[in-house]
């Protein structure tokens, strides 16, 4: 009856080891969430820019300020279709900026880093929509993707003319969609004098995010609340005066943020953007405009881009190199201590598989030095089986028994493997605090693998262990290791 | 039980490295110095795919002093991903926009397309600010997880000389792989500091595994036995230090024969570091520990080795 129950755990074990393999490789369902092609890649692997920027000397930036920039480059990252992009501050005055896959690299570093301008441009809505000849290209652009929209049979209740004529409708009664949809018509009008930039980002002081009433009928929520300088608030209100009961609209570069109607003439140098805004809309908004605001000057101070072949390249030779080595240490290991080198074989395949999933459900960016990490971790994983067979074949050697061996020879090896592993894991977290990019990543695979190698080690080998014996053969000579240095260690005695 | 006579050949295991340390020396002075890389020296890099034979000196280090006005460009023939024929080109800080312009030049004298870029393997800017900060960070970071791990050697063996011994070992391993850094003309960059990092958590390990030995074996000897001590404690640890040091250096024997370039500049450092790890716990640690007992129990204190 014990026989069968070692029987049904070592299936188990075999199982689970299987599964927990396949997954880590091929993933779970269509998206192969945990599987090896979820794993992000650092950019020296994928391709792709890394920038990181710095505030020019001198200009001793506020957190309020870095996340205003950081938000103008999110805007700019989106808005040029680097959609896998991402930006974050790094320290008090850096941004760092990541862009997989981008081909031209000197191109988007230098966009991106430029500073944010922010205007104020008042424009007479009626008097643009009236005049037919400005307004054409946009009407004729909103039929054509409006049209698009549209399913087969609806377009067949439609003539050119009748969606020029919904184009205007439109234009004419929702301007702020309008341009929201088509900011370049901001900017043709100013081009054209049709509309004039009344103020711009150097005249504000501060924007701030704000809730409560905006309005003087009553409309309550998030809105972002503008405080001018003395220069500014007078140019604002002349603007206001003149284009009362127009619209000035609120534009970072070419986007526009919102387009309010002026309902009085402001004196006081206090503006209000409202809007059916979210919280989360009018704080991004607050932010964008400081953003734009910030005469805070970008430089570069690193940058590092990788071609997607090199990237390639690199991942593929790395993971082939990876793949070659563990299975000569597998072979190695079931030759050189035989039924305990299998039990640790299969462990190792385990631990291998725990690493990727980790790796992945812990979203960490894998790069090459983290592929060395994993590579060290593997070492470390055999090495901590290597010590326990050693000692086990020691225990062997006095004449103990088999079970007493195998308790005898994992107890006398923890503490070593302990003190091993704690150091090493000392180190790690040292990189990983003082590192930054890529030595970060190394700590993380690194810290990582060593505490999921004492794991397999002294659990999952073990677990496999007891069910070869309680199974298999008795005999000591199939557990204790080939003995490649008793030579040498005869002839010494020999000598001596 | 046999074992080997290591403590009694002590002088010969220092010697040995001294040797390898002493030529590293060498080389830096003939070398003036370390090849650092932009990271460490600050600077722009760029790798270009020219996809033909080509003349680095004679063809390319004129553009790049023209366009750049660096007066000491490195221009050199590398073999890279997907070509031969590949040019890698380190000066001075430059803007974008001039190395656009360098890309453009040398894409137009090749014909290579200047449209994608597709043949810009590589591209790095560091600013001097950067560089002093990495310079910083990897001194830095090597003294504080030194400082760590004596700590910790010490709570755990309960005796200072164990923890001093394993420093001596991780010296010697640092020592030896910058002597490689120096003669191999490896250049000394961003991975540089994991490499290091890597070496000393390796060396710091191995070194342990036998001072558990030591740790173990030490009641069994009296105060007068260190020699035999150390020799037995090294003998019984001796087949796990090779095999695994062997699983070790299979894995980053492969990266260094498959990998690419900068894998390969990373992977040889490692080995150098893992061969002079396994050395160090074999033949420096331990007599270093013995030399410091022996040294500890002529001054007339109590051995540690009778305390409890």
């Amino acid at each position: 009856m014990g026989r069968m129950k070692n029987v049904f755990v070592l299936l188990l074990l075999l199982i689970v080891t299987a599964v927990l393999c396949l997954l880590s490789y091929v993933g779970w369902g269509d998206n192969v969430r945990l599987g090896v092609k979820n794993i992000n890649l650092g950019l020296d692997l994928a391709g792709g820019v890394s920038v990181v920027y710095q505030a020019e000397e001198g200009s001793d930036p506020t957190t309020d300020e870095m996340n205003g920039a950081l938000a103008v480059i999110q805007r700019r990252l989106d808005a040029k279709g680097y959609t896998e992009a991402s930006a974050y501050i790094d320290g008090t005055d850096r941004i760092r900026v990541d862009i997989p896959g981008v081909e031209d690299a000197n191109e988007a570093v230098s966009e991106i880093g430029k500073t944010a301008l922010l205007t104020f441009v008042g424009v007479d809505w009626n008097t643009l929509v009236a005049n037919s000849d400005f307004m054409a290209p946009y009407y004729q652009q909103y039929a054509d993707d409006y049209y698009n929209t549209l399913s087969e049979e609806e377009k067949e209740d439609y003539d050119e003319e009748s969606l020029l004529a919904e184009a205007q409708t439109f234009m004419t009664s929702y301007p702020n969609y309008a341009v929201q949809l088509y900011p370049q018509i901001l900017t043709a009008a100013v081009e054209q004098g049709l509309g004039e930039v009344v103020l711009s980002g150097t005249d504000v002081e501060k924007a701030s995010y704000q809730y409560g009433q905006y309005d003087n009928a009553g409309n309550a929520g998030p809105y972002v609340s503008l405080k001018l300088k003395s220069e500014g608030a007078d140019k604002f209100a002349k603007a206001t005066e003149t284009y009362l009961n127009k619209f000035i609209a609120i534009r970072l570069d070419e986007v526009v943020c919102s387009m309010p109607t002026v309902s009085s003439i402001i004196t006081t140098g206090e503006a209000v953007i409202s809007g059916s805004y979210t919280e989360e809309e009018a704080k991004a908004l607050a932010d964008d405009i400081n953003g734009g605001a910030l005469p805070v000057q970008l430089k570069v101070i690193q940058m590092n881009s990788v071609g997607a072949t090199l990237g390639q390249d690199s991942l593929q030779t790395s993971i082939m190199a990876a793949v070659i080595g563990f299975v000569l240490i597998l072979i190695f290991m079931c030759i050189y201590y035989k039924i305990p080198g299998i039990a640790s074989a299969l462990a190792l395949c385990l631990y291998v598989a725990l690493v990727l999933l980790a790796i992945n459900l812990f979203d960490l960016t894998l790069t090459l030095a983290g592929v060395a990490g994993i590579i060290l971790s593997i070492g470390m994983a055999v090495d901590a089986n290597v010590i326990i067979f050693s000692r086990i074949t020691e225990e062997l050697k006095l004449g103990r028994g088999l079970r007493v061996s195998i308790y005898t020879g994992f107890h006398k090896a923890l503490s070593a493997i302990v003190d091993g592993n704690v150091t090493t894991l000392l180190v790690a977290l040292v990189l990983y605090a003082l590192g930054s990019g890529t030595i970060r990543g190394f700590a993380q695979t690194l810290a990582l693998g060593i505490v999921l190698s004492m794991f397999t080690a002294l659990v999952v080998t073990r677990l496999y262990l007891n069910q070869f014996v309680a199974i298999g053969t008795q005999n000591p000579k199939a557990y204790e290791s080939m003995d490649m240095l008793g030579r040498f260690r005869k002839s010494e005695k020999q000598e001596a | 039980m046999s074992s080997f006579k290591i403590i009694e050949k002590t002088k010969i295991w220092f010697i040995i490295p001294a040797c390898i340390i002493v030529l590293g020396l060498l080389f830096l002075i003939i070398n003036k110095g370390f090849n650092l890389d932009i990271e460490f020296a600050g600077g722009t890099m760029m790798q270009i795919d020219i996809g033909q034979d080509f003349d680095a000196r004679e063809e390319i280090e004129p553009i790049v002093r023209e366009i750049t006005g660096d007066t000491n460009p490195q221009v050199q023939k590398v073999s890279g991903a997907g070509g031969d024929n590949q040019v890698s080109i380190k000066v001075k800080e430059i803007t974008s926009e001039q190395a656009v312009e360098l890309y453009t030049a040398i894409a137009e004298k090749y014909g290579l397309d200047t449209e994608t870029n597709a043949n810009l393997v590589e591209q790095g800017s560091i600013s001097p600010t950067i560089s002093s900060e990495m310079k910083r960070t990897a001194l830095v970071s090597v003294t504080v997880a030194v400082i760590l791990m004596l700590i910790y050697i010490t709570i755990r063996f309960r005796d200072v000389r164990f923890g001093l011994s394993s420093i001596v070992a991780l010296i010697h391993d640092v020592l030896i792989v910058l002597s490689m850094y120096a003669i191999f003309r490896i250049p000394i960059n961003n991975n540089f500091i994991a490499a290091m990092l890597t070496i000393v958590g390796y060396s710091i390990n191995d070194t342990i595994v036998i001072f558990d030995r030591v740790r173990e074996n030490r009641k069994y000897y009296r105060a007068d036995q260190l020699n035999e001590l150390g020799n037995v404690s090294v003998s019984q640890s001796i087949g796990r230090s090779v095999n695994t040091s062997i699983t070790t250096i299979v894995m980053v024997l492969l990266l260094f024969l498959l990998g690419v370039q900068s894998v390969r500049w990373f992977a040889f450092p490692l080995m150098a570091g893992f061969i002079a790890g396994t050395y160090s716990s074999i033949c420096i640690a331990t007599p270093v520990w013995v030399l410091l007992s022996k040294a500890h129990k002529t001054s007339g204190k109590k051995p540690a080795a009778q305390k409890s």
